[in-house]
């Protein structure tokens, strides 16, 4: 059981435990969607949305799990709630599916879900299991919108779509090795962070 | 592991397996037709935007002008009374915004109608394997004023579905994209109004894909040249399509069924 009060949890999925500043996983859809800000967001979003339902539905099906064939469970969960979502947002949500429909269908394999369900939901009751994965979800929605607003601002010029500045745009930013590049950069900024004014540890450590 | 431990973990995998796929069957039962409804819903309304639309707006005395300047460019307008009577060009995802802009403008109602009838499917073809469907465009006058075809091409996640618009010589009018899962943020440009405007009134010889500033054919998205090849060769084998179409070369759909059944 964890010690830590839900208010706690919750920030710590946000800061300490950032999912990719901190525990640097789930890297690839991070770089694969946030060439823009609106993207990064929606994003960040429906894994808030799938990491919390899935942290509450392990966390109650916790007795019922044998340990040796928690991975096997965790996934069924997780694509379960990816496909369960996908369907009812095609058929009852049109326009929210026209938005986000993209990238729900993106999430089913993914590793910082997938972690928390191991190391938290199947260890915790339902309440701080929830918050758990709020904590998680906004952490990564916070580092998505991050990344996302940099690349965009810098390799088109925009900020939402809209244009705000206007010179000519390092298109690199956009493009794949755009997004290692504000991944690194962001990752060792708040790294620096962390350790300068708050006395933290590098990520991987 | 002893048998007992085996069994165990068996029956503890089936069963909770079972329960997730009897979950996701009843899921996929109760919303699929939903699903299939909403899809048919979608094209028709793509349909409907591939013609020139007549936007009918009452407009209170004193905000015709306001209601003008929100019309997209290109518009023509003609004011009767109160009545704004626009043609437009609608893309399926500016028409709410516009409807949204001309109520705000101070509109007290907006109908539309057109001009031109697609009618029922003339038939359907196969561009990269997917069933699509073509229609014969009619005018007011009865007379054949053009054609739209539903077509695909293989993009860079999937083949892209598109609808293209052309007037009865086979030059474009308007190209909509109906469904992909092209990357966000690259391939997705290919919904932007600057690249589906770059079709109109190419025809046969222009839809080709060029990297850099290009007016006479069609120019690349940067970093996402496979999707505009997609679009591009799909529009591109839709105006062959027609070309066959026009020059009666296509089987009648009867015959086609004939030759499968005796054949296998």
């Amino acid at each position: 059981m964890d010690t830590r009060s839900n208010l706690e949890i919750f920030r710590d999925g946000i800061i300490a435990d950032n999912t990719i500043f901190k525990l640097a996983i789930s890297l690839c859809p991070a770089i694969a969607v946030t060439s823009a800000l609106k993207n990064g967001v929606m994003m960040g979003v429906a894994v808030m949305f799938v990491q919390t339902m899935v942290n509450l539905t392990i966390s109650l099906m916790r007795n019922f799990i044998h340990p040796r064939i928690r991975i096997p469970i965790f996934m069924l969960v997780i694509s379960a709630w990816v496909t369960v979502t996908d369907l009812a947002m095609a058929a009852f949500a049109r326009d929210v599916y026209a938005e986000m429909g993209l990238y729900v269908q993106l999430i089913v394999a993914f590793a910082s879900i997938l972690a928390h369900a191991e190391t938290f939901a199947s260890k915790n009751t339902a309440v701080p299991s929830v918050f758990d994965g709020l904590g998680m979800g906004a952490g990564f929605l916070f580092a998505l919108a991050c990344i996302s607003f940099f690349r965009e601002l810098l390799g088109k010029g925009t900020v939402w779509g809209l244009e705000v500045v206007s010179f000519k745009p390092m298109l690199i930013m956009i493009l794949p090795a755009g997004g290692f590049l504000a991944v690194g950069v962001l990752m060792a900024f708040f790294n620096w962070i962390g350790m300068r004014f708050y006395g933290g540890k590098p990520a991987g450590h | 592991m002893n048998i007992k431990e085996i069994l165990k973990v068996t029956i503890n995998l089936v069963v909770i397996y079972a329960i997730g796929g009897a979950l996701l069957a009843w899921v996929y039962s109760e919303t699929s037709p939903i699903i299939y409804k909403n899809k048919q819903e979608d094209k028709a309304n793509a349909l409907k935007g591939m013609m020139p639309v007549h936007l009918v707006v009452n407009a209170p005395e004193g905000k015709a002008d306001a209601i003008k300047s929100v019309l997209p460019e290109g518009a023509t307008v003609q004011l009767d009374g109160n009545n704004l009577d626009a043609v437009v060009d609608l893309y399926k995802k500016d028409k709410k915004t516009l409807l949204k802009k001309i109520s705000k403008a101070g509109a007290l109602s907006v109908s539309e109608y057109s001009d031109f009838d697609p009618g029922q499917p003339k038939g359907t073809w196969e561009p990269s394997h997917k069933q699509a469907e073509y229609f014969e465009v009619t005018g007011k006058d009865g007379q054949v004023a053009g054609y739209i075809v539903e077509s695909y091409h293989k993009g860079y996640s999937g083949a892209p579905g598109i609808y293209v618009a052309m007037d009865k010589d086979l030059v474009v009018q308007k190209v909509e994209i109906l469904s992909h899962g092209e990357t966000p943020g690259l391939g997705d440009e290919i919904e932007k109004k600057w690249f589906k405007d770059q079709f109109r009134g190419k025809s046969l010889d222009h839809l080709v894909v060029v990297k850099g500033e290009t007016k006479d054919d069609i120019q690349a998205i940067t970093g996402a040249t496979i999707s505009t090849r997609a679009i591009t060769n799909g529009a591109r084998e839709a105006v062959e399509h027609m070309m066959k179409y026009k020059a009666g070369e296509l089987p009648e759909p009867g015959h086609v069924e004939e030759e499968g059944a005796s054949g296998h």
